[in-house]
């Protein structure tokens, strides 16, 4: 009795182990309906290259490719969660699509689900990660997405570029500028003080404005502030003012925040010499409430340290740090002296290549085509938005009633 | 002879300025006498800022596509996102069921100063038919955009542009093979150009030219307005044998009008070869624009039809 009990029991204990999805799953070859794979870019499905890519319309606010295109439908109102109130990536490429769980799809529903990043860039080198989960569906008429819901990521160390402009290139009119991000960047690049070049620096303590050009996209709640140091390292130093084009340092008006959809450019004034007195201007980043990243709320960390002495630039301890991790890892960044080289950017970008997840591209020819010879076909749904195409018997009768018409001689040639 | 001019030596030069930089003023004087003839009679509309809906701030695209349904009473595309706030009688626009969408061009855009939310578009939406038959609608619209990306029309007005440059195309059928009673005749405007384009004669030459005896012949002369003109437009159909003037014989035309797309049929006895003709005939369709261009309503020819080629037009 007593064994007959211990069996019962054993059995009890482990049939959890059984019944969990997931364990026990191996990765087959063939892919067999409802596990989980690991994903390669050869491999990856030609439909989710197409998900993905009409995911990407979607939340840009384009319009959906036509022609010799499958359909992608969204069914009900998913097509909402793919829309940011204020913001559309329509200047922005999907640079990379980062697929962290592909499950293919079920035996029973037929739903394929996808967890990725998808990493966008624009043309000023601004960028943002975006977490998109999806659902979708291959039917014999068209793909259809089920489920669609994106979330944008926020780094926790964000880059940016600092921008010195000389007081006098900027006035009051300027300001109206800065509303809009790449006209604020057209501005800087047409006024600021070249570095790198001693000969085009302006000597003497002067006034200049510093700007301060976020390239990741930042939470609302996170924080971003200027202070100028005589040393380069911690955090500590005088915040910068922001003043007036007139010099007019008001009060409660110290510093110029300005969000671009999350972009942030900061602008503060500050009387110093470019060419004397060596000093750093640092950009803290206070990081705000965030999903994916607890630990640091509230955390100030030093998102870069820039020398004022334009003509010589300054080490930085973050590339330092960088620089000796490649070292170690076996790359050749040249020597860890904490200055960005020629030799430190190809060892970064090898470092890179060598560890790149697994990216899905734009979906190929080929790959249109091997979905086309399959299960999907176009849905011939007519479209308001798709301009006049007439059906094959007007379109010949209409070529026959050309024929029949006499020349007009104030149009004909 | 010369001696006696010598007494206007002082004038002479300053006649030579007049007649060389005085007629060059009176030139350009002309020109723009000439382009302004030219601008009589139309109807003249800004550029547009957008050609197309996937070219438009999102917004105005989403309310352009509402008040084409309007106009077309179609639910079918109806969104969610865009609600009218009162109805619009945009459906005595009358477009007819063959006419589609074809385009459409965003003129204004602009957002109240004092409401940021509250923007006002105005543009045109074109429709075109499947034997090319053409209407546009102008509309102006206010609206507001809400929460959660839904946008309300409060105001929409929809109104017909009518064509003030319309074009004709021309078909000559055979009396004998048109049905002997009028009320056999197709009463719509797509069935009456498809019944004369399948009836029509082909203007090639060669079929012309095969029969060189051929005689005087009851023709009608159909002469279809592609694009929509207004009501108090006038369509003529003339013949004449004066190839630039507007004038010419007209008694035996007859017009029909289908909601604004105008038809002129003219019936006579001539012969398409023209084999012992000393002159050529012509046969023109004459416009006039309507009201709504302005006091001056010019009338000029739109279409000028040779139906029958001379000797001398042949050795050209």
């Amino acid at each position: 009795m007593k064994s007959q009990r211990m069996t019962v029991y054993i059995i009890i204990l482990l049939l959890p182990f059984f019944t969990l999805p997931g364990i026990g799953t191996s990765v087959g070859a063939e892919n067999p309906p409802g596990k989980l794979i690991r994903m390669d870019t050869d491999k990856a499905p030609p439909e989710l290259v197409m998900v993905i890519s009409a995911i990407v319309l979607e939340m840009s606010g384009r319009p959906q490719p036509e022609g010799d295109w499958p359909e992608v439908v969204f069914s009900g109102e998913i097509t909402k969660k793919l829309r940011e109130p204020q913001f559309r990536y329509t200047g922005f490429k999907l640079l990379q699509t980062i697929v962290d769980e592909y499950l293919t799809p079920d035996k029973n529903n037929g739903f394929a689900r996808l967890k990725g990043h998808l990493h966008f860039l624009d043309a000023a080198e601004r960028r943002t990660i975006v977490a998109l989960e999806t659902e979708y569906k291959l039917t014999s008429k068209n793909i259809m997405i089920n489920k669609a819901e994106i979330r944008p990521i926020y780094p926790f160390r964000p880059e940016l570029n600092l921008f010195i402009v000389p007081a006098e290139k900027v006035s009051e009119k300027d300001f109206d500028l800065f509303s809009n991000n790449a006209l604020t960047l057209g501005f800087i690049l047409n006024n600021c003080v070249p570095s790198g070049k001693p000969g085009q620096v302006p000597k003497g303590i002067r006034d200049y404005y510093v700007f301060a050009f976020y390239l990741d996209r930042l939470s609302p709640d996170d924080k971003t502030e200027l202070r100028l140091s005589r040393t380069p390292d911690g955090m500590k130093g005088k915040k910068l003012t922001f003043r007036e084009p007139d010099g007019i340092a008001k009060t409660g008006y110290n510093e110029m925040h300005i969000d671009h959809s999350g972009w942030h450019v900061d602008i503060s004034r500050c009387r110093i010499s470019l060419t004397g007195e060596k000093l750093y201007i640092k950009a803290i980043f206070k990081a705000g409430r965030k999903q994916n990243n607890k630990l640091e709320l509230g955390k100030p960390v030093l998102a870069g340290v820039f020398n004022t002495r334009f003509a010589k630039p300054v080490s930085d301890p973050l590339i330092k740090k960088t620089q000796l991790a490649l070292i170690n890892a076996g790359y050749n960044p040249g020597p860890a002296d904490g200055f960005m080289g020629r030799r430190t950017h190809q060892a970064i970008d090898q470092y890179k290549k060598d560890q790149k997840p697994k990216a899905i591209a734009k979906p190929t020819r080929d790959q249109v085509k091997k979905v086309q010879s399959g299960p999907v076909k176009k849905s011939d749904n007519p479209d308001v938005l798709k301009v006049l195409s007439l059906p094959p018997e007007q379109k010949r009768l209409r070529n026959t009633l050309k024929t029949k018409m006499w020349p007009n001689e104030l149009t004909t040639p | 002879m010369f001696s006696s001019l010598l007494k206007y030596r002082c004038i002479i030069p300053a006649v030579m300025i007049f007649l060389t930089f005085g007629c060059a003023g009176m030139q350009e004087q002309l020109e723009k006498f000439k382009q302004k003839m030219n601008q009589m009679g139309q109807i003249n509309l800004p550029d547009p800022i957008a050609v197309s809906l996937d070219k438009m701030p999102e917004d105005a695209a989403l309310v352009t596509i509402a008040i084409h349904n309007k106009i077309v009473m179609a639910d079918k595309y109806r969104s969610e996102k865009v609600r009218f706030e009162k109805n619009i009688d945009a459906g005595s626009f009358l477009i007819g069921k063959e006419l589609k969408f074809s385009g459409t061009e965003l003129y204004i855009y602009q957002t109240e100063k004092s409401s940021p939310s509250e923007k006002t578009i105005a543009g045109k939406i074109n429709f075109e038919g499947p034997l090319g038959r053409r209407a546009s609608a102008l509309f102006l619209s206010r609206f507001r955009s809400v929460k959660k990306n839904e946008i309300v029309i409060k105001e929409a007005r929809v109104e017909p542009l009518y064509s003030t440059k319309p074009e004709p195309v021309m078909f000559i059928v055979e009396a004998a093979s048109l049905p002997k009673s009028a009320n056999l005749f197709p009463d719509s405007y797509m069935e009456l150009s498809e019944f004369a384009g399948k009836k029509a004669i082909s203007p090639s030459l060669n079929e012309i030219f095969a029969e060189e005896t051929e005689e005087n012949m009851e023709y009608a002369v159909f002469v279809f307005l592609l694009d929509r003109i207004s009501p108090s437009a006038k369509l003529q159909v003339k013949v004449s044998t004066n190839r630039t003037s507007i004038y010419g014989y007209k008694k035996a035309t007859r017009y029909l009008d289908f909601n604004g797309w105008r038809v002129g049929i003219l019936t006579g006895q001539f012969s398409l070869s023209g084999w012992d003709q000393a002159e050529p005939l012509y046969l023109k369709a004459v416009f006039m624009p309507g009201k709504e261009v302005g006091k001056m309503r010019p009338s000029r020819v739109i279409g000028r039809y040779a139906i029958h080629k001379t000797e001398s037009m042949k050795s050209k």
